[in-house]
């Protein structure tokens, strides 16, 4: 069975989209064939880390959600590493109409579980990574929901701490099997082993990384896949360090720190 | 679910969330129907018992908006006994999924602690007994749907606690509660003639037709919209039924049991000086000449024929020239989609939530313009059923044949009224074929429209919601150059007069008018008839000369036009000597109808009519004929002019019993002789023509159905003063300019009603 993991955030601009991307690249360099979904339909951009524009978007989520078009349709290859991993994009779309009608109609949540299941048949996909909505709403918890672990960005921030507090008991009550912490934008004064353990503390999860805040990356500002330009940066290597932990097959049980 | 405010996997993976998020929408839309039905019935109660019916329909707009936010409190929040009272009344707001109304029923035994015991209609309504509700419930929460998963509630709930504060008196809650609520669809008759009286009926929404007489000889009493009262006087007095009341289209009224209204108005005498008050007052409306049987409140939809017809703008366009005259919404299937995205794919006609939706307009606006779909459909369809008038619009090109179009408003709406537009392309030319678009199909008026022209479409708007500017021009031989001073002082005032009628010389200026002169052009056309030589009238015998001076005068300048053609239309008066009746021209040929209406018995040759009728001058049956046109403006301002005084300056005419005409003339001719000073065959034979009417008139019958009648002091000028042409239009228009400023400064609001731009 195929690994879907939510990338989650209470708050948005934690990183969320960056890290959902990096974390895809990393594991088609590691052989794994890769989806990604821009479940963030009412505040898309994962596309945009991709060399997308919104006007590439021809068919989108949006399109086999109302029924005009299969989900394989939709996907399109992204990245494909010398290994045979390759990454495939289910972009949401960038048309005000089409993203108004969302708010308005809404959609029926439960034919994501199909599409993902079609999805990893038809592309023999070892891994979905689901780019989420930033705080709770129905879509969110159905991805939360459906998920095999979740990655929960945020930054060194009480706003953020308390939020996170509040997703992760909510993730705890909807029985997701693993949760991972991912601290972003750390300051280089802050100490990131006593953060690590603190949070792990207060929040009874394992926090897979603290990454710190990067000019490189705040100067890239979404226009690549950081883990693309700077294979060797420590950003790179300890979001690597999170894939492997969410491939890790052995540990597959609810998180057991709790 | 045991908590409500946890949520579990089980919640997300079965979709309970989202069904409870709907169930709890449904609710609030029962609710807020309740809760609006509980404010009707209440006010309609209040404005019977409290005389407050004016109230009724000025706030009812603001409670029903307020009933409809469903954030806020009510102010009136809903009891249990009302959802059971109106359960069959909201059972259209429940979806038919039986998901959802599984989910509502959970969610409504929640709420309220209702069990299928104590509400059963309520859970009727739900879909409880439907098997497949039964097996959703179990799915969604693990229990079977009966009696023992649905626990009643004793106590009550918080919303039915400052219950009825403001009803002081234990007859108006009682009569509230007697009250029953009824959705009558179009058709439905409430109550016929001679029937024994048994229900007082208030009108909430729609519009009911009162109506007395049989079969094809009914008479319009009244159209009645909301706020209004049926049925009082027989279930007071025990009378049967004066008249037949039909719903006009799909209309929805409260009604009062006879036994309930006695029983009150035994306990509440002032409950009867209110119906008495009510009765007092109708009775004086009806009485008086200006009463107006048309209702100021309107659905409209707007039709095309064919898939071409540009509906959408021409019901933008309306919906602009309607806004001066009040209140005005445009529903289209565009606006109701935003409001209600699932109409993409479901039946209009059959969503509950629209349908309150579209009430809360009409109930909002004086006018609801509907805009139908390019193609037939249901949204069309709607359209249709919905409107009190149906405009059906048609493009020149397409050509006069019935149209599928047509046949489906008949079949669906066949009361309506309904009004035929044919989109011409331009005015340079008058349409020529409308005869043979009226020979088709039956309509009750027909517009000519240049839709590029704003005039035209203001001037169809105002007809269409019978609100049109009539002008009435009134017979008086030679003084009739008057008129064409009026229509100066018209011109200045800046009044758009959408439709014009008069007698005899009246309905030569009218047709004038009617083909587009402005004033200028009149003044030239009324030189050429002064100037062209009627003038020597006389003799006293049909002067075939005069005859056909000025046939070929009315030829020439009506360009042998037909009435139907006309952009702005046109009727005159005649009389037929041989049904001594008289008769209305507004079809056939524009000139053969003045020359009929302005054939002075003895001085012009009678004209023969369509059917072979003689017909002569109409001054003889109605000489200012503001009744025929009150008929075709319906609630619209009739101006009126009158030259025919009430009394006739008499010369101190000289003259024994014998006096011969031959004599006169003779005195006449001879420059020895001094003048014999009588009044002129003319002068006696129009006089003559026009007495009947005139004494008629005396009684207000017909002149005091005009808004504004104005007369002209015409004592002074003679009916024989030929050469007096320019004094005569200088009266016209002073007498005019003054009695239209005075007017309009007695009644301001009145400059937007007529289009009078802003000095
Ligand atoms: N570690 C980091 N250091 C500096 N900038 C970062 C870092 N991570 C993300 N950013 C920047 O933060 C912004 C928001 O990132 P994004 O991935 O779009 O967040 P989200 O999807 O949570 O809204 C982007 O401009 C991105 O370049
Ligand atoms: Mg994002």
């Amino acid at each position: 069975m195929a690994t879907i993991v939510s990338v989650h955030s209470f708050r948005g601009g934690t990183g969320k989209s960056n890290t959902c991307a990096n974390l895809a690249v990393l594991m088609a360099r590691r052989g794994r064939r890769v989806g990604v979904v821009d479940a963030d339909i009412q505040s898309p951009g994962i596309h945009v880390l991709f060399g997308l524009r919104g006007d590439d978007i021809t068919v989108s989520l949006n399109d086999y959600l109302w029924g005009r078009a299969s989900i394989t349709d939709t996907a399109r290859k992204v990245y494909s590493a010398e290994g045979g991993g390759e990454v495939y994009l289910i972009p949401a779309s960038m048309k005000t109409n089409e993203i108004v009608q969302v708010l308005r109609q809404g959609y029926d949540i439960r034919r994501l579980t199909e599409a993902f299941r079609e999805l990893t048949e038809t592309l023999s996909l070892d891994a979905m990574l689901i780019d989420t909505h930033p705080g709770l709403n129905e879509e969110t918890l159905f991805s939360l929901a459906i998920s095999t672990a979740v990655v929960m960005v945020l930054r060194p921030d009480q706003q953020d701490y308390e939020g996170t507090g509040v997703a992760v008991e909510v993730a705890r009550s909807l029985e997701v099997p693993r949760l991972l912490l991912v601290v972003n934008k750390a300051p280089s004064t802050l100490d990131a082993r006593a953060l690590k353990e603190r949070l792990e503390g207060t929040f009874h999860c394992t926090v897979a990384a603290v990454l710190p805040h990067s000019d490189e990356m705040m100067t890239l500002g979404s226009a690549d896949v950081f883990a693309n330009k700077y294979p060797n940066d420590p950003i790179t290597r300890a979001l690597d360090g999170v894939v492997e932990m969410l491939l890790a097959e052995t540990d597959t049980g609810p998180d057991g720190t709790a | 679910m045991a908590d409500s405010n946890s949520v579990s996997r089980a919640d997300i993976l079965l979709g309970r969330l989202s069904l409870e998020r709907r169930a709890a929408r449904v609710l609030g839309t029962v609710e807020a129907r309740v809760a609006h039905m509980r404010t009707e019935t209440r006010h309609a109660v209040q404005a019977l018992f409290s005389g407050r019916e004016d109230e009724f329909t000025r706030t009812f707009g603001d409670d029903y908006l307020r009933s409809l936010k469903m954030t806020a409190r009510f102010a009136d929040a809903p009891r249990v006994e009302d959802i059971e009272r109106f359960a069959r009344h909201w059972r259209p707001l429940v979806p038919p999924e039986p998901e959802v109304r599984a989910a509502v029923i959970q969610a409504m035994n929640a709420r309220y602690g209702v069990s299928p015991g104590t509400a059963p209609l309520s859970f009727e309504s739900m879909g409880y007994g439907d098997p497949a509700v039964g097996e959703a419930y179990q799915r969604l929460f693990g229990a079977a749907l009966d009696a023992a998963a649905l626990p009643g509630r004793e106590e009550p709930t918080a919303a039915a606690v400052t219950e009825d504060g403001d009803l002081e008196n234990q007859a108006l809650r009682d009569a509230e509660a007697a009250l029953d609520w009824l959705s009558v669809p179009a058709g439905t008759v409430l109550m016929r003639e001679g029937d024994q009286p048994d229900y007082l009926y208030f009108v909430i929404s729609g519009r009911l037709r009162v109506a007395a007489g049989y079969g094809r000889e009914q008479r319009v009493i009244a159209d009645l919209g909301r706020g209004e009262l049926v049925g009082e006087i027989g279930v007071l007095t025990g009378e049967p039924r004066t008249a037949n009341v039909t719903a006009m289209r799909d209309s929805e009224v409260v009604r009062l049991p006879q036994a309930e209204v006695l029983r009150m108005a035994h306990q509440s005498p002032q409950m009867l000086l209110r119906v008495n008050h009510i009765l007092a007052q109708r009775l004086r409306v009806e009485l008086s000449p200006r009463h107006r049987t048309g209702s100021s409140q309107l659905t409209l939809a707007v039709v095309g024929l064919s898939p071409g017809v540009p509906v959408r703008e021409l019901a933008a366009r309306l919906v602009e020239e309607l806004a001066a005259l009040g209140p005005v919404a445009h529903v289209s299937r565009d606006r109701a989609e935003g409001e209600f995205p699932r109409l993409r794919t479901a039946d209009p006609s059959q969503d509950g939530e629209l349908l309150a939706w579209l009430s809360e307009q009409e109930a909002r606006h004086q006018f609801v313009v509907f805009e139908a779909d390019r193609e037939p459909g249901q949204w069309t369809d709607l359209c249709i059923r919905q409107a009190d008038r149906i405009a059906l619009v048609a493009d020149e090109s397409s050509g006069p044949a019935l149209t599928p179009a047509e046949e489906r408003v008949a079949a669906l709406n066949g009361s309506a009224r309904r009004e035929l537009v044919i989109l011409r392309p331009s005015t340079e030319a008058h349409p020529n074929d409308t005869r043979r678009w009226l020979g088709t199909r039956q309509v009750a008026a027909h517009h000519n429209v240049v839709l590029a022209e704003r005039a035209h479409v203001a001037r169809f708007a105002r007809r269409l919601v019978g609100q049109a500017i009539g002008l009435v021009l009134g017979g008086g031989g030679v003084r009739g150059y008057a008129h064409i001073g009026a229509w100066r002082a018209f011109e200045e005032a800046g009044i758009a007069v959408d439709t014009i009628g008069g007698t005899s010389v009246g309905a030569i200026v009218a047709a004038g008018i009617a083909t587009d002169r402005d004033a200028e052009a009149m003044e030239r056309l009324g030189r050429t008839f002064a100037e062209g030589g009627i003038t020597d009238l006389t003799l006293p015998m049909v002067s075939f000369f005069q005859t056909r001076k000025l046939t070929s005068l009315l030829r020439k300048h009506t360009e042998n036009l037909r009435i139907e053609d006309l952009w702005r239309p046109f009727f005159c008066i005649s009389t037929s000597l041989t049904r001594a009746e008289p008769v209305v021209h507004s079809e056939g040929p524009l000139w053969r109808a003045a020359r009929a209406s302005s054939a002075i018995p003895g001085l012009f040759a009678p004209v023969t009519g369509a059917n072979g009728d003689l017909l002569v001058d109409g001054g003889i049956m109605n000489n200012v004929p503001v009744d025929s046109m009150r008929a075709a403006c319906e609630r619209g301002p009739v101006i009126a002019i009158n030259l025919s005084p009430q009394v006739e300056h008499s010369d101190d005419y000289r003259l024994g019993p014998s006096v011969s005409g031959w004599r006169i003339l003779w005195s006449r001719l001879n420059p020895l002789v001094k003048p014999i000073q009588a009044p002129s065959i003319f002068t006696t034979l129009l006089r003559t023509t026009e007495a009947g009417s005139i004494h008629r008139m005396r009684t207000g019958q017909v002149l005091g159905m005009a808004d504004l009648l104005i007369n002209p002091p015409m004592e002074k000028s003679g009916l024989l003063d030929f050469r007096n042409y320019d004094g005569l239009v200088k009266v016209g228009y002073e007498a005019t300019k003054a009695a239209l400023d005075q007017w309009l400064a007695e009644n301001p609001e009145l400059k937007q009603r007529l289009g009078v731009k802003p000095a």
